[in-house]
Order: structure tokens, then sequence, then C-alpha cells
């Protein structure tokens, strides 16, 4: 079995692990299959996850991590306070170590299938729950030096080897203080609530990290013109909640010469508190941890009256767009699936929110520089601008390929022995709440911000966009393999999305420029609008007419 | 319903998948009221039978007959009054009990609140009540195999088709779902059960026939069976009539190897 360089770093520590009572050649044993199967997990960071399940993933997801790193090294450069860049330095490093710990590292942390192949075996607790933290320090280890190290070069060119050895130090005070937090947190919540909840909040946060990684990418050349360091710190009793303050203190110390008491007291609690906690940690909240987390298999039951309710609603929502009883059905389904299914949600909503995101961001292009509010303004409304929904709704519709597919695809059998007659129903019902439950609303969010700053004059303008996405929708689902909904795994419905990109892209542009010549030549829209919403008519029944049985 | 006809009619039907013949031309009539234990070693065609059967598959050879209808011609109406229970238990698990019963419900026809009313009783009677709005993926394997059976029967088939339905269930649950069977063979419905388990076989079948290789190698009732035979339970003739009787010989050998590895 291949042998990992982080084994035979760690081979050095032996007598640490010896001495807490652990049994170092069972705990290297059981570390080297966990990184093994590491290799051939795909990291959340890795946003075009490649049909490769092999090899390299985190080296991959790692040099993304360095390119993080440079961006956060970006604030090392100016001139400004120490103790202001520091701060901005660490709240980045903190937030983004934190997010992987929780998007990558959860599944690890709440294991609790392991215990079913490791406890049986004779094997002491503390083998392995020495094997599961030092599993997860290992990993957060690398990325949180990846992404400190760009930083730590440019700091010690910049400010001398002191500010390196004091950067340094603390990134082992940080990888534990995160740590810590994270199962801190996990520990809370599954002392209030059950593992369900725990999962939907550790997808949020995976949704989130997602959502941030495209948006640092977008604000990448804006950041320095729209952060202001003018601002003075003067502390207040609640600075001493704030991490990155007690992380940043000390360089303010070292470096500047700065001796007043708030940076001190600050600087003790960046030693102490990583210190104690992590020490309260290992004695009192690891034990109970892992007793709490049997409860990740519970789930609490519902107010059924409630839910009850909101089931008739939902009904009398899908009536209203369906034609028959079977749409209306699968339109209720699939919205219930989205709602459900954590690694759809994982794939659709930050493509979702980037596509909501992206024209904003052009518009907010205009911004900085000298001119006023007012300015800027003026020239956005004398431009065309709303025509970027245009990227939104390519964006938007590179989804449609997803509701092929669901973690639970292999429970698909069931639509060959349910007594569909029209399979028909089947596409319009799912295609339909799908629409509705993502596109729609995504499309009404921008189109709304767009009309408060342009006004009601661009109305036949939004509408128009709106048809024309309504007719990319069909073409791209009638030129679509029609696999029924939730019926493939994530990697074949992968390949679809590129496809659907390029010419939902082409579609867009070409509509766009159309939509644009009618602009500049003062031409109304409507007869424009009219003939697309034709074209949806006759579309629709050819898209669905094909469809004969199952596919 | 009375049917005076066989309920399931197969004739000549044969299957292939690429070259490999799976069915070799079988022949059944079933009436109703029957439970069919329907058996044979692994690989012998059982499965495909019931996916045939069920409309799942439509590649294949012969002619197959329910409610007196060809199902090949492509009328799924007889789908209304089937039930199935399928060997793996996959689900849609991100769904709850409620969502997926609802779901599957309506396709049978049936209003949102007759189905919440009889799913959660039903769920309550197989002591799992609590779960209903819970997701399935938080469920036991027992609870998983629960929530399938009470799918299958939610819309009150005539004919129910059942893949190893016990697995996973505690003792006191197979005791309810057998006199479930027993129930409702008695009001009618016939009842089509596949299983390796060969003393719930014995114990609940009408009718026994036992499959291998694509043919059937034994029909009639158990007690016709042990006559033909001359042998004491279901499992000697099934080893008997499979052809397999090494079964001591290769036993030994295994826990020889286990042996020897300890010497080493």
């Amino acid at each position: 079995m291949k042998d990992f360089r982080q084994l035979k770093i760690l081979d050095k520590f032996q007598f640490f692990y010896k001495k807490l009572g652990v049994n170092y050649n069972i705990m290297r044993k059981i570390l080297q299959i966990k990184l093994l199967m590491d290799q051939r997990r795909i990291p959340t960071v890795v946003m075009e996850g490649s049909d490769q399940q092999d090899e390299n993933m985190f080296k991959k997801s790692l040099l993304m991590y360095g390119f993080m790193g440079l961006v956060i090294m970006l604030f090392i450069l100016p001139d400004f306070p120490l103790f202001f860049k520091m701060n901005i330095v660490y709240a980045m490093m903190l937030f983004m170590v934190m997010t992987v710990m929780i998007a990558d590292f959860s599944s690890v942390l709440l294991d609790i299938q392991e215990k079913n192949i490791l406890l049986p075996k004779p094997i002491d607790n503390r083998t392995i729950s020495a094997a599961k933290t030092t599993h997860i320090l290992l990993y957060l280890m690398t990325i949180t030096m990846t992404i400190a190290a760009p930083a730590f070069i440019a700091g010690i060119f910049k400010h001398g080897l002191l500010f390196g050895g004091i950067f340094f130090l603390q990134l082992f005070l940080l990888s534990g203080f995160i740590i810590l937090f994270t199962s801190l947190l996990y520990f809370l919540i599954l002392l209030f609530f059950d593992g369900e909840k725990l999962k939907d909040i550790i997808n949020y946060f995976q949704i989130f990290l997602s959502v941030g990684m495209i948006l640092v990418y977008q604000l990448l050349g804006r950041v320095f013109q729209i952060v202001d360091y003018d601002t003075i710190f003067t502390p207040r009793w609640w600075s001493y909640f704030i991490p990155p303050l007690w992380f940043a203190a000390p360089f303010s110390i070292l470096l500047e010469n700065q001796y007043t008491p708030q940076y001190i007291y600050l600087s003790i609690l960046g030693v102490i508190l990583p210190l104690v906690v992590l020490v309260f940690y290992f004695k009192v909240v690891a034990p109970h941890f892992e007793k709490n987390l049997q409860k990740l298999q519970q789930s609490n039951r519902k107010k059924t009256y409630l839910l009850e309710r909101r089931v008739r609603l939902h009904k009398k929502i899908a009536d209203l767009f369906s034609s028959n009883a079977i749409e209306s059905t699968f339109f209720r389904f699939t919205q219930n699936m989205i709602n459900n299914e954590r690694n759809l949600k994982l794939k659709l909503y930050p493509n979702l929110a980037f596509a909501v995101i992206m024209p904003l961001i052009t518009l907010m292009a205009n911004f900085g520089g000298n001119r006023s509010f007012e300015e800027v303004m003026e020239e956005i409304v004398s431009g065309r601008y709303y025509l970027f929904i245009y990227g939104t709704i390519t964006l938007l519709v590179t989804s449609i390929p997803m509701l092929a597919a669901a973690d639970g695809y292999r429970a698909a059998w069931i639509y060959r022995t349910l007594p569909i007659r029209n399979y028909r129903s089947i596409y319009k019902g799912a295609l339909k709440g799908f629409v509705v439950k993502l596109i729609l609303p995504s499309y009404l969010f921008v189109s709304l911000i767009f009309l408060m700053i342009y006004g009601f004059g661009i109305l036949p303008d939004i509408l128009l966009m709106f048809f024309n996405m309504i007719l990319l929708i069909i073409v791209i689902f009638h030129l679509s393999s029609k696999h029924l909904p939730f019926s493939q795994d994530f990697a074949s419905a992968k390949y679809s999305t590129i496809g659907v990109l390029f010419g939902g892209g082409g579609f867009a542009g070409a509509s766009a420029a159309t939509h644009g010549f009618f602009i500049s030549r003062n031409i109304s829209v409507l007869p424009y609008i009219i003939l697309v919403i034709l074209m949806i008519f006759i579309l629709w029944r050819i898209a669905f007419k094909s469809i004969e049985k199952l596919a | 319903m009375e049917y005076t006809e066989p309920i399931i009619s197969i004739k000549n039907l044969k299957m292939k998948y690429d070259t490999k013949e799976v069915l070799k031309g079988i022949d059944l009539q079933i009436h109703q009221g029957q439970i069919i234990g329907y058996i044979g070693p692994n690989g012998a065609g059982k499965s495909t039978t019931v996916k045939i059967l069920l409309g799942m598959i439509d590649s294949y050879e012969g002619e197959v007959k329910i409610f007196g209808k060809d199902i090949a011609e492509g009328d799924i109406d007889y789908k209304f009054k089937i039930g199935y229970v399928p060997e793996t238990a996959e689900i849609y698990d991100s769904l709850s009990a409620h969502e997926y019963l609802g779901f599957i419900g309506e396709i049978y026809g049936m209003t949102l609140e007759e189905i919440d009313k009889k799913a959660q009783r039903l769920m309550e009677l197989f002591g799992v009540g609590e779960a209903y709005y819970a997701r399935i993926s938080s469920f036991s394997k027992g609870m998983k195999q629960k929530l399938l059976i009470i799918a299958s029967l939610l819309h009150n088939p005539d004919i129910l088709f059942l893949d190893e339905p016990l697995s996973g269930l505690d003792a006191n649950s197979v005791m309810i779902f057998k006199e479930i069977l027993g129930s409702l063979a008695s009001q009618g419905k016939t009842i089509f059960y596949s299983s390796h388990i060969m003393e719930v076989v014995e114990k609940i079948s009408s009718r026994i026939i036992l499959l291998n290789n694509g043919e059937i190698v034994a029909d009639g009732s158990f007690e016709e069976l042990k006559h033909k035979n001359l042998e004491g339970s279901l499992e000697a003739i099934f080893n008997q009539l499979t052809g397999f009787n090494q079964y001591k010989e290769i036993a030994e050998e295994f826990v020889d190897v286990l042996q020897g590895g300890e010497k080493e």
C-alpha cells in the first residue's frame, strides 16, 4: 500500500502518541487507509469536479487554496498599520479555513460508520479517537499552511524574520482553535437539534463556501477600491471576542513597539484561549462529543398541523400550474426533492446565486474612483445594463440538466412499476416544478432590481427577456436526452451541463443582440414578444410530442 | 373482483441478456387467492420473471397475460392493481415517508387525505408511526422495509409481488406480516412470494414453484413436493432438485482453510 509523506513526518512525533497511551502502529495503519480514501473524495472547492476519481484531487484543491493565499498576500503589501493588515489577513484566513473545515471535514468529524468497522476489532477507543483528530489535523495544517504561505513569504520580505516567527507559531494556534470551535459548534447543535438539522446546516455552509469562492474571483480586482483604511482602532468591550484581533495584536507590539494595554491583553488572549480550548476539547468535549454523535441518526418529529396545511397549499399551487393530476403530483415531487436532496442543492444553489449576482457585479464595476453616487447612477441609467440579464438567463438555464440527477437515482425503478398512462405528464410536471421553484424566483429578483433602477419603462424588455428564457428552457429540454427526473447520477448530468452552457450562451447572446438592435433603433419590442410567445406555444407541443415512452 | 380465468398466465416465456438465456420457456397459470412461493438458486431467473410481470422489462419472448390482458399491448391499467416490494430497498430517501407515500399514492389515484389517514395508521400498526414525517434516510433497515411494504399495499392491490420482503424485519413484525399475507389471500388477493428463506416459504405458500437455470423444475403444494421427492423439508427438496449435494465437502474444506491460516 502507498506510504504517505505526512505519515513519515508524523513518525517523528511517535513518542508523543506513545506517551498518551495510543497504539501508534495501529493508528498509523488507520490513518493510511483514511488518507487513501480521501484521495478519492472530491472536495467542495474543486468546482468543475472532473471525472477522474483517483489521485491528486486534494492536490488540485491545494492549488485553489494557494490561489486564495495569493489574494490574502495582497493585504500584506501596502503600507498600512500592521494591526489592520493582520486583522484582515486573519479574518480572511479564519473564514477560509473554518469554511473548509465545515464543508469538507465535517464528514470526517461526524463519521459514525467507521465505528461499525473499527470498534468490533481489537483496537482501543483512545487509538481510534487519536486517529480521527490526527487525521483532521493533518489536513487542516496542510490547508492552513498553503493558504498562509504567500502571506508568510511576503511578510518576511517586508517586515523581517520576526514577523515570520510570530506568524508561523500562530498558524498552529489557529488550526487548533478552528478544530475546537467547529467541534463545539457541532456539539451545541447536536445538543439542541437532531442530526438532520446538523446535516442541513453543514449543507448551507457548503453552498455558502461555493458562492464565496465565485465571489472572491469576481471581487478580486475591486477590493482595494472599496476598502477604506482611514479608521482608527478604538477597542470596545466586544473587541475581545473577535479572534482576528487576538492574532493581529502581537504584530503591533513586537514589530511596531506599541505597548498599549489593549494590544497586550489581546495578545495574551490569542495565546491562552486556543491552548485552553485545545485542552478543554480533548479532556472534556471529545468523550461527550463521540457519545452525542449517536444522535446523528435521529430525526425529530415535526409539527404536523403546520405541515399538513403546507402540503395542502403546495397542492393548490401545483394544480394552478398543471393540466392534470399526474402533472401536479410530479410538480410537487420535484419541488420536494429539490428541498430535501442536499447534494442536489449543493450543485444547484451556487449556480443560481451566481446567476443573480453576476449582473449586479457588472453594475458595481461602475462605482469607485472619485465620482459621486449620483454621477455613477446617472451613467448606469443612461446605459442599457439591463441587457446583462441575458447573462443571468444563460446561467439559470444551465441548471436544467440537473433535473435528471439525484443522489438516490437508483430509486427510479419506481417509475416503471407505477401506473402512469401519459409519460409526458412526468416531464411536464417535473420541468414546471423545477422552473417555478428555482428559475422563476431568481429571474424575478434580478428583474425587480433592474426595474427599481430603470423604472417601469423597461417592463416590456423584462417581459421579452422572460419569454426568451422560457423559450430557451423549452429548446434545451427538447434537445436534451430526456432522462426521467432524478434518475441519473451527478457525473452523467454534468456532461450535458457544459453543452447547455455553450448552446444556451449562444442563444442568449443572439437574443441580446437582436434585443439591443430593437432598442437602438427605438423599435417597439411588442412584435418581438408576440413572436417569442408564439414560438413557445409551438415548441412546447413539439418538445413533448416526441416523448412516446420512458427513456 | 372474482376471476375464474387465471389471474396471471405465462406462456413459453423466454428472456436473453446478450447471449445468456435467463429464462428458457416458462409456462405458468396462477389463480386468484393463491400464495405462490417462487424459489430458486441465485441467478435462476426469479427477479427477471417478476420484472417482466411488472412491465419493467419488455424485451422478452412469449406471452404474458395479467387479468386476462396481454401486457405487451401497452395498456398499463393493470398496474393500478399491482403492488411490488423489490429486493433492494432503493427509495428516494431524502424525502420523508409522508412525502414519498403521498407521491406514490397520488399516482395510484388516491387523494392526499386518504393517503395520510391510511399511511399514518399503517405505520403506527407497524410500530413506526413516529417516523412518518422524518426523512427516510434516517430510517433503520427494518423501518425502510416496513415503508416499502406499506408503499406496495397502500392502494389495496389485487396482486402482490414480494421479493425477500422480510429482510431486516424483527421477529414480531415478521409474525404480523405473515398473518397479513394469510388474510389478504383469504380475501382473494394473489401473492407472488420470492425468497431464499425456505422455512417461511414452506409455511405460507399454497403453491411452490422452483426455478433452476431458467426452467421450472417443480410446481405444486409443499405436500405434493414432499410426496414426490421423498424429502422432509423444503430446504432438502431444494438441494435435491437443484442438484446440489456437496455442501458438506465444501464446508469441511472452508474450515480447513481457516485452521491452516492460523497455523502459519
